[in-house]
């Protein structure tokens, strides 16, 4: 544990005084902030699907690849990978503090939207329904940690950064082209295939976050899945030790 | 075989073993073809065909493009898999199948075994009522449980936008499907896989929608623009229309506001459906009523409605005394006493009567020939049968006479505050009738009774339209309104009941129902019938003729607040401005702080 937050504390140091965080931190603030701007203009709706509908889906597709991309890839390609794996830390240690520190990262520009809350808190007199902004929050962190999860297993394969991006957004963008082709079923009604693999697209069970409910089920599936990724990136490191 | 030299800074023998052009060509081969099949594997996943050609083409040219490489490569093959790589990357592969396993497995688990919700929402709007969940444990007995099929006609949303404003950012259709799920997700908890939902769209699957037709008895759905949910059980099934959905908020735009009460009226559809004993409506036959076949349009209504529809012949045979409703549509001829005198007992035994009324025009192929004789009865109950005949026209133009119409619409009254719920389902649609006759209300004889006008046809007047009745007498059709013609607007439907004191005494509601419609044209021909308000008003009329429009008084309706911002447009720009430039050039300049101090 102690370990584990040690690593964690120097990932999120080089995470946050990078100029790629800056910039990172800038491109998110301009999109959200158009995409929102645009919605809540035309709908005047105070609603947490007015600032977090749309980028739900686009978000973690576009961020996740530019955040994770160098964060086995690059200690591979500089060396330094090779002194971290023979330290005495596991390789579960290194990945959890690696996606800990990025989960840590993503969860502050999320928390930069607190002005865009606030600018709808002061527009509108009544109450707000926080429930749902409690919600959305938790489901657009969850799917982040899935998508960042997957973009650090990608990171993992690979010497050259951009290469690993590259394979992550590909990846991110097959997921929601398919959520957006295979929706809704026009059936009367789905096969056993097609239930599993409804079930297995993230994005299905990113919607009822939206709504102000909190589901078991779609809990589990970002907390096991996100795992799974994780899992699979620390047998990608301890691979090398299998040839 | 050429051989690469070692890779630069590395001794021959140190590292990887060089690997030829040939071998390298092949893997690239390989991993296309394999990455080919498994992407062919997702998509027929997604389309839950595996054996269609769009499946099976591209699957079997993969896998033969696999064969071939592995046939003509066999040493670059052989080499591969002796590979050191290769053992790591198969080894990675097997534990990564048992991780996607035991993931499946704890999914399954997590998600269907200990499944629970959470609702945060202030208006605890995302959870089942009481009523519903209790409603939901009557699945353990039901060996057939339930299905629901969520049919989409027309878009909502491009059909009237006004109301998908009103009901907020996720629409009605995300909130119907929502609602669908839990009763699912809620069923899997107390009787697991008893209740299902799915989803057909009218435009895209007509073919789904016919085989769902079928299984439900019925010809066809009436109409492409009736959306609603169908929930099935066994040979037995009900369809709740979407203006079952929504209540009061939309009748005739004198209130906006909606009320969502699609759960009410699921959970009752259900709880009908669940019953053990099915009610029965007689439809008359032998006094020049339209035969069967004719008919038959108004027996699918029923039978979709989980009532059971049978032909009776009044006088011959006798009625049943637990009959729920008589349906009388476009009689000819006169009824015999002993009819009449079955009719009046069967509405003393708190029995409905449906009539479809024609105007008497002996002149007229296919119409009435002398009067039914019904009007006495209909009297008792205030309500008085006209045999004049209704039209409409306009004014004359320059070039001409004025333009008679037969066909008549019928609107429900502006203002009603009807608590039949018949014409609140028809919400903007009208009705129209080809040549109806006129109805009036009196005072009824019978005690607790309340006549009620459930559509209105258009006020005659001065300019352009017209509407108004001439008496049967008329030695010709008249252009415009005479001395002894009633002018519009005209009654063209009325109800008489006992009132109801409120929701809670209405699934014990005492008294007949008696519903007349003053003319058959809109329940019998095949035409008018598909008329999307002719359908909706059908629908609901024999509904509540037949007791079947009970509803669920404990479960309220679904209505999240819209929180709208009062936002000025020159304050909304300065804040576009602040949001969209402002933020991110702030962090790009404690970026570029970062940076210096960094550097420095």
């Amino acid at each position: 544990m102690k370990n584990l937050a040690a690593l964690t504390r120097r990932e999120l140091l080089s995470v946050y005084v990078s100029p790629l965080a800056a910039g990172t931190a800038a491109m998110f603030l301009f999109l959200i902030g158009l995409m929102f701007t645009v919605r809540f203009m035309l709908t005047r709706l105070v609603d947490v699907a007015t600032l977090i509908d749309p980028f739900g889906y686009i978000l973690p597709v576009l961020l996740a690849p530019v955040l994770t991309m160098r964060l086995l890839s690059e200690e591979r390609r500089l060396g330094t990978l090779e002194m971290l794996l023979t330290a005495p830390v596991s390789d579960l240690e290194v990945v959890l503090s690696k996606f800990l520190g990025v989960m840590a990262f993503y969860a502050s520009l999320m928390g930069l939207t607190a002005v865009h809350v606030g600018v709808m808190r002061f527009c509108y007199d009544g109450g707000i329904d926080w429930g749902t902004f409690v919600t959305g929050y938790l489901g657009m962190l969850l799917i982040a940690g899935l998508f960042l999860s997957f973009g650090l297993f990608v990171s993992a394969f690979f010497e050259t950064p951009i290469l690993a991006a590259l394979t992550s957004f590909i990846g991110g963008l097959a997921v929601l082209t398919t959520h957006f082709a295979s929706a809704p079923p026009p059936v009367v009604r789905p096969g056993l295939s097609q239930q599993i693999f409804t079930f297995l697209m993230p994005f299905q069970h990113f919607k009822g976050f939206l709504n102000g409910s909190l589901d078991t089920r779609d809990l589990s599936y970002f907390v096991f899945t996100t795992a799974f990724f994780l899992f699979l990136t620390t047998r990608v490191l301890e691979s090398r030790k299998w040839k | 075989m050429e051989v690469n030299a070692p890779p630069e800074g590395r001794a021959p023998g140190q590292g990887t073993r060089p690997v030829s052009t040939a071998v390298k060509l092949f893997r690239l081969i390989g991993s296309f073809c394999c990455f080919g099949i498994m992407v062919n594997l997702f998509v027929s996943m997604a389309r839950d065909s595996f054996f269609d050609e769009y499946a099976l083409v591209p699957g079997i040219a993969m896998a033969t493009a696999l064969a071939l490489a592995i046939f003509v490569c066999r040493e670059e093959f052989l080499e591969t898999i002796r590979s050191p790589r290769f053992k790591v990357m198969v080894n990675g592969l097997v534990q990564g199948a048992i991780a996607l396993v035991i993931l499946m497995a704890l999914l399954y688990a997590f998600g269907y075994r200990f499944y629970t919700r959470f609702d945060f929402t202030t208006d605890k709007l995302n959870r089942l009522a009481g009523e519903s969940l209790k409603t939901l444990e009557l699945l353990r007995e039901a060996p057939e449980g339930i299905e629901a099929v969520f049919i989409q006609g027309e878009d909502p949303a491009a059909a009237d936008p006004d109301r998908e404003k009103v009901l907020g950012p996720n629409g009605y259709r995300a909130r119907v499907e929502t609602i669908l799920k839990e009763y699912e997700t809620e069923a899997g908890a107390v009787a697991p896989g008893k209740f299902r939902y799915s989803v057909i769209n009218l435009l895209k699957n007509p073919q789904d929608a016919d085989a769902l037709g079928k299984r439900m008895g019925v010809r066809t759905f009436t109409s492409d623009a009736l959306e609603g949910v169908v929930f099935l059980s066994g040979d037995k099934s009900k369809l709740i229309t979407e203006a079952d959905m929504h209540g009061v908020g939309f009748a005739r735009g004198v209130n906006r506001k909606a009320e969502f009460q699609a759960e009410r009226v699921f959970t009752a559809a259900m709880r009908t459906l669940l019953k053990p004993k099915r009610k029965t409506v007689a439809i008359v036959q032998g006094q020049g009523e339209a035969p069967p076949d004719d008919t038959k349009q108004i027996a699918d209504l029923l039978r979709r409605e989980n009532v059971d529809a049978r032909e009776i012949a009044l006088g011959a045979e006798k009625l049943p005394e637990d009959l729920s409703a008589v349906v009388i549509a476009g009689p000819k001829q006169a009824f015999a006493p002993e009819a009449i005198e079955q009719l009046r007992g069967h509405l003393k035994r708190g029995g409905s009567l449906v009539l479809f009324a024609d105007p008497v025009l002996p002149k007229l192929p296919g119409q009435a020939g002398e009067p039914c004789g019904l009007a006495p009865l209909l009297a008792e109950y205030g309500i008085v049968l006209r045999q004049d005949y209704a039209a409409r026209g306009f004014k004359p133009s320059t070039l001409g006479e004025s333009i008679v119409i037969p066909q008549v619409p019928g609107f429900p009254p502006t203002g009603s505050k009807s608590a039949l719920l018949v014409t609140l389902a028809m919400h903007k649609q009208a009705m129209i009738f080809t040549l109806p006759c006129v109805l009036q209300s009196d005072q009824p004889k019978q005690d607790g009774y309340r006549t009620e006008a459930l559509l209105v046809s258009p006020p005659y007047q001065s300019r352009e339209m017209m509407c108004w009745a001439d008496p049967v007498t008329a030695e010709k059709q008249r252009t415009q309104a005479e001395g002894d013609s009633i002018k519009g607007p005209l009654t063209l439907a009325m109800a008489s009941s006992i009132p109801d004191p409120g929701d809670q005494a209405r699934a014990e509601h005492k008294g007949a129902r008696i519903l007349v419609l003053a003319s058959s044209s809109a329940a019998l021909d095949k035409t008018l019938i598909n008329y999307p308000g002719n359908a909706l008003f059908l629908l609901a009329a024999l509904r509540w003729a037949a007791g079947e429009d009970e509803l669920v008084s404990e479960i309220p309706p679904r209505d999240p607040q819209v929180r709208v911002a009062k936002l000025e447009d020159g304050a909304g720009r300065v804040l576009s401005v602040i949001l969209v430039l402002g933020l991110p050039a702030l962090a790009v300049f404690l970026g570029l702080i970062i940076a210096t101090s960094r550097r420095n």
